[in-house]
């Protein structure tokens, strides 16, 4: 399974990806919104984890742009979120993505079973 | 399977440290010229800085970073006006962030940042407790 995730912070995304990377699955990182729609252009992820607050072009325009290409329907949308996001979180839902996890409260177990549950794997 | 958070350290203290250098140089920027994009960079960088100390199990780190990052969204959204106090504020707050980086570093865990978070919430009646 292959999996994009978008976030600036060189710390979660390192984090992340290693982690990931030790349960088997496939992961790319992006550093912006705009390069999460290059990446998706270039090779559809089959899942998408998404960071709201970005520099360049932030998560909520990532979501509009795959609303405006149709593209949401096929691509499952998790979105990064954290303390204090709630209103953003519930903005993001709306726009199309499918659920969130809370990465400041890292609990691994809770993530896989997201994914699984969003992604049908 | 839980993450060994104790393998990310060393990429914390880095990462974070860079962050807050960076605050530092975007504080001066908002204060000289009142520039907008280094309060969207500073706001982004609270952010960030709240969000991988919470991760890591630094509380007191990320309550600076969450108050720091509720200030620069209402700043941007004009709802606080910065005055010459909230500035020395943030710079404390800031050097004690700094300070308790090097005492993670020297394994004498987090410092309390209490004080300076309690001063930024009553200068700016922002409550760590509102979303």
């Amino acid at each position: 399974m292959y999996i994009l995730i978008a976030e600036d912070d060189e710390f979660f995304q390192k984090f992340y990806k290693n982690e990931l990377e030790q349960h088997g699955y496939e992961v790319q990182i992006a550093s912006n919104g705009t390069e999460a729609l290059a990446s998706i252009a270039q090779k559809k992820p089959d899942l998408l984890i998404l960071d709201i607050i970005m520099p360049v072009m932030d998560g909520f325009e990532v979501l509009e742009a795959l609303t405006k290409s149709g593209e949401i329907a096929s691509l499952p949308v998790l979105i990064f979120s954290t303390l204090g996001q709630e209103t953003d979180v519930k903005h993001a839902l709306e726009l199309g993505a499918k659920g969130y996890v809370n990465k400041s409260f890292f609990d691994f177990d809770s993530l896989l079973a997201k994914i699984k549950e969003i992604a049908g794997t | 399977m839980p993450a060994d958070l104790n393998e990310y350290k060393q990429l914390y203290l880095e990462t974070a440290s860079t962050k807050l250098t960076n605050m530092f140089d975007l504080l001066q920027k908002v204060e000289l010229h009142h520039d907008s994009q280094a309060q969207a960079d500073f706001h982004r960088l609270a952010h960030s800085i709240k969000s991988q100390s919470l991760v890591m199990g630094y509380s007191q780190l990320g309550l600076a970073g969450k108050i720091l990052e509720a200030l620069f969204r209402a700043v941007q959204n004009k709802q606080i006006e910065l005055n010459e106090h909230l500035y020395v504020i943030i710079k404390k707050t800031l050097d004690g962030m700094s300070n308790s980086l090097k005492s993670i570093q020297m394994q004498r865990g987090e410092l309390n940042l209490s004080k300076e978070i309690q001063s930024l919430e009553e200068h700016t009646k922002i409550k760590l407790l509102d979303p």
